[in-house]
């Protein structure tokens, strides 16, 4: 008994002096894979950039005939030790693109050893069929050994901002999905400075023909439209006197520049520079020659 | 009993074996260090960088005994106390400071550390040390160096110091020959990008960095290339030089009229702009008679609007190919086009062909006195010279006209500069080495001086320090420069400029211009 106690005694001695590690359970199971697109301001921390349900291809606002897009596929989980592939395709039925109209997609790709995301890197090519529309292109990630596809209702994190808002566009939630919507539309460029509604302003209301005409005038590319530094207020209005000062003439020669809703094409310097020729905006020709 | 002790012991055991102990081996001897002391360290300097010298001796005692010197390590560091960029930058290893200044203008915190090598520990004494920019105030000197190509020189102007010239501040990388003009708008915080200092050169015009925080200032030749912020849709002469920027900076403090709103003269062109809000831009030229029309007018480099004002709306300008003064159809920030001013000719004609013998400018220029007028210098085709002076607002009101009586204004027509004092009916030019001023009203000439050297420019200077009176001359020769303030006397029956004492500053150019700044950024 004694000798016992004394064991015991001993072996409490012995727990002292000891401490214990016990190995943390990390996360098992097949991780999910999913489109993981984020675009917000640089001088927004990226890990809050919004994520977007979509992604938009624009011929009509550069003059670029190819734009690359890139998509990043993320993986969740822990990086693996051993490269993972996965595979997409493209769904059929909601694609209206041709086959020519993009290079760069793969049938596989690889999330390789170590990684957790890899890119999905495309090139568009602006093609006559294009023009004046807005095709789609969807694409859908596969599930493998690898991976689930379980984010089929991927929202807002609290922390990120919100993604950008579109109703024909940001329908799908489903981040195994991804929808790209190419266009070739002349769009209102950023700098323009015009009211669609009163049709007054330096430019005043927006037309793809008007801008067309201002660039051939000018000798201005859709790329000058798209920032305040090449083209600030003061080379609108300078463009403005050249776009008026041709449409006054074209309207004294009788030859009036129309709109296609059959106006007379209209700018602010119309009204400074036309004098007793001058005319209002949406004026139609035979309400100008009367 | 001992059965009793049996059982307790393993529950005595396992309470002592959960504690840990730890073995003190410190001790209550307390040894005494000998402390540093420092002294002799004033709680403020103000210095100049790149100009002063700070000097500190300071004394270094121990609380034991005299500290041995070759025991103690010194280190002098200056901490810019910043927040997001804190560093330090060690200046002197030395026990007594010397230190020629060339850190960057800026509050900083300066430290003194002695370090005792033979306990390890260090001692600090801390003050505030201000280090002050000499390029916020004074006269940029443009020129041409002996070697021809241009240089540009400051006289630094720091209350309660001499002023002194910091010579060739300019690092002219591109190796720009032949200065002709400098042109500093004034400093406004809203619009730091806005285009503030150019130097003019015979090759082209080019924007010069301006910080007061620099030390040597850089051609920037992307930003500054006038293609980026001109946008004419009409013809225009290219490449565009910028031959001056107006209206300009006024008074003492340097009030920028330019910050805003702003016309720009190339050499056959004059652009205006308003860019509130917006990058400092431009479109098409003003000096055409109709804002659809592509013919332009060709502009004097002159341009004119109240030299007493603190606010601006209007300038004037004059057509030299129709020899006739012109007004904008708007206000100077958003004319699109020119107006011929007319009147009867009385005082004189804006229209310059009305006369029999038709004038053209030769000089302009815009006075603080006599309210604001503005004063332009004509010669007909006879050879006879008239002074107009005139008001510019929305219209251009002629007030007076004066003619220069050759035969008394000695040389008059060989002069190489003017000056119009605004003050009196006074305007002052220089033939070679000689200063003259000449009273157009009672006709009356004074050689004020002979130099000696050729005088390279001489200009009213109201803006230094409020002081219509105040005259500088610049003159070069022998590879030297030299230029002097003077003060004009300011009585109607006397002609009077007398030097200005401390104003004579020596410089390696052949000034062509002398420009006031004032600007803290």
């Amino acid at each position: 008994m004694k000798n016992n106690i004394l064991t015991l005694c001993a072996g409490f001695c012995l727990l002292a002096l000891t401490s214990c590690e016990k190995e943390l359970m990390t996360y098992e199971g097949k991780d999910c894979i999913y489109f993981d697109i984020r675009r917000g301001a640089e001088w927004i921390d990226p890990d809050l950039w919004a994520h977007e349900y979509y992604s938009t291809v624009s011929f009509g606002s550069t003059m670029d005939n190819d734009i690359p897009l890139s998509l990043k596929v993320q993986a969740s989980g822990m990086p693996a030790d051993f490269d993972r592939e996965f595979s997409l395709t493209i769904v059929a039925d909601s694609t209206e693109l041709q086959a020519g109209d993009y290079d760069g997609l793969n049938t596989s790709y690889v999330i390789k050893a170590g990684e957790t995301s890899t890119n999905v890197d495309l090139i568009f090519h602006r093609k006559e069929h294009m023009s004046g529309d807005t095709l789609q292109l969807q694409l859908q990630l596969i599930e493998n050994e690898h991976f689930n596809l379980m984010y089929t209702n991927f929202g807002k994190a609290p922390e990120q901002y919100a993604p950008s808002a579109n109703p024909a566009f940001d329908y799908n939630r489903d981040a195994s999905i991804h929808n790209i919507f190419v266009s070739d539309v002349m769009s209102r460029p950023k700098q323009w400075l015009g009211n669609d509604v009163t049709g007054l302003g330096v430019f005043g209301a927006f037309s793809a023909k008007k801008w067309k005409l201002i660039m051939e005038l000018s000798g201005t590319t859709i790329d000058d439209f798209s920032n305040a530094a090449t083209m600030p207020n003061a080379r609108m209005t300078a463009i403005g006197e050249t776009l008026a000062t041709y449409l006054i003439e074209k309207a004294i020669a009788r030859e009036p520049i129309l709109e296609d809703d059959g106006t007379m094409m209209f700018c602010m310097a119309v009204t400074n520079l036309g004098g007793n020729n001058a005319w209002t905006p949406f004026t139609t020709p035979e309400e100008y020659y009367q | 009993m001992k059965k009793k002790i049996y059982l307790f012991l393993p529950i005595i055991a396992a309470i002592f074996s959960f504690p840990s102990c730890v073995n003190d081996e410190g001790n209550d001897v307390m040894a005494p260090i000998n402390e540093i002391e420092i002294s002799g360290i004033e709680e403020e300097y103000n210095v100049v960088t790149q100009q002063e010298t700070l000097t500190i001796t300071p004394e270094i005692s121990g609380t034991i005994s005299k500290a041995d010197e070759s025991d103690l390590e010194y280190e002098w560091f200056l901490c810019n106390d910043g927040i997001t960029d804190h560093h330090h930058e060690i200046i002197s290893t030395e026990r007594n400071l010397n230190y020629p200044v060339v850190a960057p203008p800026s509050n900083y915190t300066l430290y003194f550390s002695v370090k005792d090598k033979v306990t390890g520990l260090k001692w600090e004494q801390a003050c505030a040390l201000n280090i002050i920019s000499p390029f916020v105030r004074g006269f940029y000197l443009f020129g041409d160096k002996e070697d021809e190509t241009v240089g540009l020189d400051f006289v630094s102007m720091i209350n309660g110091r001499d002023n002194t010239v910091i010579p060739n501040i300019l690092n002219n990388d591109l190796e720009l020959r032949g200065a002709e003009n400098i042109v500093f708008t004034g400093y406004y915080s809203i619009y730091p990008e806005s285009n503030i200092l150019w130097i003019i050169t015979k090759s082209g015009s080019y924007k010069v960095e301006n910080s007061a925080s620099q030390t040597k200032f850089n051609l920037i030749k992307e930003s500054g290339n006038p293609e980026n912020f001109i946008f004419p849709t009409i013809p225009v002469t290219r490449p565009m030089k910028i031959i001056g920027v107006w209206p300009h900076s006024i008074g003492k403090n340097n009030t920028n009229l330019a910050r805003t709103a702003r016309v720009v003269c190339t050499e056959n062109e004059y652009f205006n702009g308003s860019f509130y809000g917006t990058a400092e831009a431009y479109g098409n030229p003003i000096n055409r008679y109709s804002a659809s029309s592509k013919e332009l007018f060709k502009p004097s480099k002159y341009v004119f609007y109240q030299g007493n004002s603190t606010y601006l709306s209007y300038m004037a300008f004059y057509d030299e190919t129709n020899d006739c003064f012109v007004r904008l159809n708007s206000s100077y920030s958003f004319a699109s086009s020119s107006v011929k001013q007319t009147n009867n000719g009385t005082p004189f004609y804006f229209d310059q062909k009305q006369y029999a013998s038709p004038r053209k400018l030769i000089y302009g220029e815009n006075g603080y006195g006599n309210n604001g007028q503005s004063y332009a210098l004509m010669r007909d085709t006879d050879g006879n010279y008239y002074v107009y002076m005139f008001l510019v607002s929305s219209s251009i009101s002629a007030k007076a006209e004066r003619s220069i009586d050759l035969s008394i204004a000695t040389d008059f027509a060989q002069a190489d500069h003017y000056a119009f004092y605004s003050m009196q009916q006074i305007i002052l030019y220089s033939v070679g080495s000689k200063l003259y001023a000449y009273d157009y009203s009672r006709h009356e000439n004074k050689l004020i001086r002979d130099f000696g050297t050729e005088v390279t420019y001489i200009g009213m200077d109201y803006n230094s320090n409020n002081d219509p009176n105040h005259l500088l001359v610049a003159t070069y020769g022998n590879g030297k420069g030299v230029v002097y303030g003077y003060s004009v006397t300011d009585n109607q029956n006397l002609i009077e400029a007398k030097p200005v004492e401390g104003e004579e500053w020596h410089t390696d150019l052949k000034v062509v211009k002398i420009e006031y700044r004032n600007a803290a950024n």
